[in-house]
């Protein structure tokens, strides 16, 4: 069960496979970002990434995109930015960004749904509520990191 | 230090664009500037760096780490790190994407990349004037 609102957006947002429904909102996107990092960690994680290339490949000529050019190596750095590279996506627009995230989680969901793709969507933007709530600060700081009153 | 890139008689670069990436990999000043079709001298200087520095299988992490290296080393070129990745990839011989690579952006790719391996691999000035004077044959 979705906890936030955010959670909601980010999965209308993979459903139509459009950032239509996060537009710029700062919350859903950096849900989404989690989303993303969660669903390519747990593709790709360990692997050579030389298999990234060839998943990218695959993956824009099933959507008919030209997949020797910019638009590869923008996925493929996309991709290994959330596994330990995150130099790669150096001067790709925010919206670009998650414009591919959003194409990549849409496509290894249904590579890897053993289900339906809405049941891995919402399990998928669970996990990452979970995670930006356990690993972002909270606003106040956190209580190991607040000032002892004198 | 190994003999396997130990030189016995040394050609030095012939040409202007052989002598300005000589220059660019000792890091000194030059007066002359490359131009016209010897820029290719660029590119297979830069592909022959990339042969003695990295094997087909070297993992992905260690080219992209001397391209992180070289393009901080370098901010003010503005290395495109995710073409200079692809095309060291596609010297080694792997099939990646390089459609649409502007020739400025493999130029200056093909030139930092150049002197970045070089000094990676402790190049002495002689061999730096070997791999260049073969790109100019």
């Amino acid at each position: 069960m979705l906890s936030t609102r955010a959670g909601q957006l980010v999965l209308t947002s993979l459903r139509e496979e459009t950032c239509a429904a996060i537009g710029d909102l700062p919350v859903p996107a950096r849900l989404l970002r989690e989303v993303f990092a969660v669903a390519a960690r747990r593709c790709f994680a360990g692997r050579d990434p030389r298999e990234i290339t060839g998943y990218v490949r695959d993956l824009l000529q099933r959507r008919g995109i030209r997949p020797d050019g910019a638009d590869a190596r923008e996925t493929e750095a996309v991709i290994r930015s959330v596994l330990g590279e995150p130099e790669l996506v150096a001067g790709i627009p925010d919206g670009r960004r998650l414009a591919i995230m959003i194409g990549v989680v849409a496509d290894l969901a249904r590579t890897e749904a053993t289900g339906s793709d809405a049941q891995l969507f919402e399990a998928l933007v669970e996990h990452a509520e979970l995670r930006v709530a356990r690993f972002d600060p909270a606003p106040n700081g956190r209580p190991w990191t607040r000032r002892r009153p004198r | 230090m190994t003999a396997t890139h130990r030189v016995d008689a040394v050609r030095r670069p012939a040409t202007p664009t052989g002598r300005y990436l000589r220059a660019t990999a000792l890091n000194e000043r030059t007066d002359e500037l490359p131009g016209g079709p010897a820029l290719d001298v660029f590119a297979r200087a830069f592909t022959a760096a990339v042969r003695l520095r990295f094997r087909p299988d070297t993992p992905l992490i260690a080219v992209a780490g001397s391209v992180a290296s070289a393009a901080r080393r370098h901010p003010a070129l503005g290395l495109p790190v995710r073409e200079a990745e692809m095309l060291i990839r596609a010297a080694l011989g792997e099939a990646v994407p390089t459609a649409g690579i502007s020739e400025t952006q493999a130029m200056v790719v093909h030139m930092v990349m150049f002197a970045a391996l070089a000094d990676e691999l402790a190049l002495t000035d002689d061999e730096i004037d070997e791999l260049i004077a073969d790109a100019e044959d």
